[in-house]
């Protein structure tokens, strides 16, 4: 099946210059491509300064469509005050290309990323085309497969069926959480989450389930100001 | 009388208080820490709300990279010691965070890293300044520390950004910050960018009359002209010979408008480290004409 795709990032194009989506594939339309720009993760939104940081999330875009974003550092940023670029890979879907994966979007997302997409290349900008993956999931991975989550799953799959949004601070690794959260998830539940794992919180973003590796009052304060209900990793093993 | 009942009354009638937002007028909880349209934190709303006169509300736009906020850190950093007989001060814990950001940067020889485009994320600048010309009008200098790309993606698309929206629409001088060395390098292409702002500002502005194109000043600044001498040395001109559509479209609106020429460093430099990012290093920081825009908004004002 086919996927659209674009990548959101800072560079010098034709069209504009500093963070704006740089690359898309021709079916993301005109009014798509400025909602994924806005939603876009700019300067810092990578709260870990690890250059190997990788996030994935998960969110509604226009008209029932989907997307998944994988973020990550790229090369140096292109205007000279340092640091590197943010780098965002976004694949736009419909909820029924994603019944061959069990509604699992990071099944999806590890297959594209085995197939080369969602990953840094030497060409970022310009057009794109869309991504060719299989409607079924090549590879099934066992819960069983997966290292510990560090924390108690069933909690906050509770806490999210009460439709609360929610903040996990102090989490290790929040992918391999978010797996299994998705993967204890009933099939309807599992589309019905939109959740980041490591994006800096903004009102442009608004997550129904935030996983962070880092914990402290600054962003435990924010969550709380904006209604986000918080939990610190450790008290949920 | 119940005391702890008269107590949980009271403590619900201050929670029930509103704070409309001085830069949109929506109305919020008092509590509250950004406004939830526009972003701009309450603080400024609670602090200015209870005063008779409203701000004055100067906007510094700008395409990214163009100095936004290196020039506003290092002007009030100047106006907090006191220049050119102007002199102000940095209200809330919100503003003093872009001259500190600013000068600790320059302090390390670096310039601050990029604004992000997120409003929720900007810093936003409170100055209560007066001239010794006229000790008693104090003017409250109000500007957010924007993204050039948000400044962009609202030209684009009127509304994306209510903050920048509402304040460039309530400003009475706006602060057009253009990177002297690309309008050296690529005149065309930042001319028709510099129009672009000008376009939205006036479009802002204008009801149709004739006073309404009068009320807003423009200062365009053209930035880093430590780099580029044919700037510096006179703006209006290298404006005519560089940025014509910039200056044709000011000429052709009633409102007044000056060029400007700033520089915040000395001599600079290209570095590169070991990971191939470049960052630009500022060998001494030695600002020049950082004032004078603001001077002169506020002298028409």
């Amino acid at each position: 099946m086919q996927l659209e795709q674009a990548v959101f990032t800072s560079a010098q194009t034709k069209r504009s210059r500093g963070y704006h989506l740089v690359a898309r594939s021709p079916g993301i339309s005109d009014r798509l491509a400025e909602m994924l720009g806005r939603w876009g993760p700019t300067h810092g939104s990578l709260l870990e300064k690890d250059v190997h940081t990788c996030c994935y999330s998960f969110f509604p875009t226009l008209d029932g469509s989907l997307a998944v974003a994988r973020t990550v550092y790229g090369g140096p940023e292109y205007s000279g005050r340092g640091g590197l670029q943010i780098v965002t890979f976004i694949l736009t879907l419909q909820l029924d290309d994603l019944s061959g994966y069990r509604f699992d979007v990071l099944s999806l997302a590890r297959t594209a990323l085995g197939l080369g997409y969602l990953r840094v290349t030497d060409k970022l900008t310009g057009a794109l085309s869309p991504v060719e993956i299989p409607r079924d999931a090549p590879l099934a991975f066992e819960q069983r497969q997966l290292p510990d989550p560090g924390a108690d799953v069933e909690r906050v799959i509770s806490l999210l069926e009460r439709r609360q949004r929610l903040a996990v601070l102090g989490v290790d690794d929040p992918t391999t959480l978010m797996q299994h959260i998705l993967a204890n998830m009933s099939r309807d539940q599992r589309a019905q989450v939109s959740f980041t794992t490591g994006l800096r919180p903004s009102s442009h973003r608004t997550f129904q389930l935030n996983l962070y590796p880092s914990s402290n009052d600054t962003l435990a304060r924010h969550f709380r100001s904006v209604g986000i209900e918080t939990l610190e990793c450790g008290a949920l093993t | 009388m119940n005391t702890t009942s008269q107590f949980l009354e009271s403590v619900k009638y201050f929670s029930q208080q509103l704070v409309t937002c001085l830069c949109c007028g929506n109305q919020h909880p008092a509590e509250g820490d950004r406004c939830t349209n526009c972003q701009a934190p309450m603080e400024l709303s609670r602090t200015m709300g209870p005063k008779d006169s409203p701000p004055e509300f100067i906007t510094v736009l700008g395409a990214s990279g163009a100095g936004k906020s290196v020039y506003l850190g290092v002007l009030l950093d100047l106006l907090s010691n006191g220049v050119k007989g102007l002199k102000g001060f940095a209200n809330g814990a919100f503003s003093i965070a872009v001259q500190q950001n600013t000068m600790a940067a320059l302090e390390q020889r670096h310039f601050p890293q990029k604004t992000p485009s997120e409003a929720d994320l900007w810093n936003w600048v409170h100055c209560q300044l007066a001239h010794e010309s006229r000790p008693k009008r104090v003017y409250d200098f109000v500007t957010p520390d924007m993204a050039g790309e948000a400044i962009a993606q609202e030209i684009h698309q009127s509304g994306t950004y209510p903050a920048i929206y509402n304040v460039t629409q309530q400003s009475k001088g706006i602060l057009l910050l253009c990177d002297s060395q690309r309008v050296c390098q690529a005149s065309v292409d930042e001319d028709l960018l510099g129009l672009t702002m000008l376009s939205y500002v006036f479009a802002l502005h204008d009801d149709g009359s004739k006073k309404s194109q009068r009320e807003v000043s423009i200062a365009v600044v053209f930035t880093k002209t430590d780099l580029c001498p044919e700037a510096r040395d006179d703006p209006a001109q290298f404006a005519v010979n560089n940025v014509p559509r910039m200056v044709q479209f000011c000429k052709n609106h009633r409102g007044r408008h000056k060029f400007f020429a700033t520089s915040v460093v000395g001599s600079s430099a290209l570095m590169i480290d070991e990971m191939g990012c470049e960052t630009q290093i500022a060998f001494h920081v030695e600002p020049r004409g950082v004032v004078e825009p603001l001077d002169w908004i506020i002298r028409g004002t």
